[in-house]
């Protein structure tokens, strides 16, 4: 059976199908919010999520980047002032150079070290044993004193004994030498 | 029949069809190029957000490692200050005892420790021992006790034992 399309009347206005232009007109509208909707839309809508996304991120960068330059200057600053402390906690126990520092207050007998062991789980702590013999106690003080500004970190401890001997004075003290672990 | 024009060749698409046509193409070209553009666009955001993520990572290691430095030299700092007041009130400690020693008693033996003190020595008379040595030292320590042994000249070797009472 043949099924009669009816025929569109043909309606002209100045020589312009009007129909057809119509239709023209429909089918534009249509393609153009069919674009629209399936990929301008989604386009821009992703856009602007990953838009936002590069914004926040950038934000975060610039304050990290802010953050690592004042750490990097509050650990320079920090370094700098404590520079000295900072390596004397790098340095071994050198008996020979503690003998040469002493010798100045008294002269060192013997170095014992007695025990070494983690302190505060930062630091190595060694115990030595130190005889020495001075010709006076002042000695001492000065010694204790000057050991202040010696290159290791260094603890002097009790016990501490003074002993006469042939006119001098035999010590011995605890000596307290702290490294980096 | 017979015509003296000659026969026009029809065109495929009527001018205005063909108008329409354009214009619908150029439209959707035109927003599909946009899409293209966005999408490209994104493609850029995204590979940079990428960087700057890694970057972030990088700069929050380092922050830490920083961080952990700073922590780490002012706890150097903090015991070196620690060790040298120890040091000087060691040897004020140290000082200050010795001190306390008056002239006519002599010493042969001092050993300090944390919560003692022993003295060996020599004195002229108990009296003197009784009257210049023993109140500073009562002053100081819970536990004073003295032992005197007499020598051959009638001067008198002491041995003084002294303590602080443990704090609970």
């Amino acid at each position: 059976m043949k099924i009669k399309i009816p025929k569109i009347p043909k309606i002209e206005m100045f020589g312009i199908d009007v129909i057809k232009n119509m239709l023209f007109f429909i089918l534009f509208i249509f393609i153009f919010l069919f674009l629209l909707g399936v990929i301008v839309a989604p386009s821009i809508k992703n856009f602007k999520i990953i838009k936002k996304e590069y914004f926040t991120t950038k934000f975060k960068l610039d304050n990290s980047e802010k953050e690592l330059n004042m750490k990097t200057l509050e650990y320079q600053k920090l370094f700098k002032e404590n520079k000295r402390t900072i390596f004397a906690f790098k340095r071994e126990f050198d008996k020979e150079n503690f003998k040469n520092f002493s010798s100045k207050y008294m002269k060192i007998i013997d170095i014992k070290e007695k025990k070494s062991e983690i302190y505060e789980n930062k630091f190595i702590k060694k115990t030595f044993i130190i005889t020495a013999i001075l010709s006076t106690p002042t000695n001492f003080y000065k010694f204790v004193k000057a050991s202040q500004n010696y290159k290791n970190i260094i603890k002097i401890y009790f016990p501490i004994v003074f002993k006469a001997k042939n006119g001098n004075i035999k010590l011995v003290y605890k000596l307290e030498h702290f490294k980096k672990r | 029949m017979y015509s003296f024009t000659k026969a026009n060749k029809k065109p495929f698409f009527a001018e205005d069809t063909k108008l329409w046509l354009i214009f619908i193409f150029a439209i959707s070209a035109l927003m599909i190029f946009f899409s293209l553009f966005l999408l490209t666009k994104s493609y850029f955001y995204k590979n940079d957000i990428s960087e700057f993520k890694v970057q972030i990572s990088k700069n929050n290691k380092k922050i830490t490692d920083f961080s952990n430095k700073i922590i780490f030299i002012k706890k150097e700092k903090e015991l070196n200050t620690q060790i040298s007041v120890n040091n000087e009130l060691l040897k004020d400690g140290v000082k200050n005892l010795l001190d306390l020693i008056p002239d006519p008693i002599t010493l042969t033996n001092i050993k300090i420790s944390k919560n003692s003190l022993f003295i060996y020595g020599v004195t002229p008379s108990k009296e003197i021992y009784n009257v210049l040595l023993l109140p500073p030292l009562k002053s100081i320590f819970n536990i004073t006790i003295t032992n005197f042994y007499q020598m051959d000249n009638g001067w008198y070797k002491f041995e003084s034992i002294n303590k602080l009472k443990e704090e609970k």
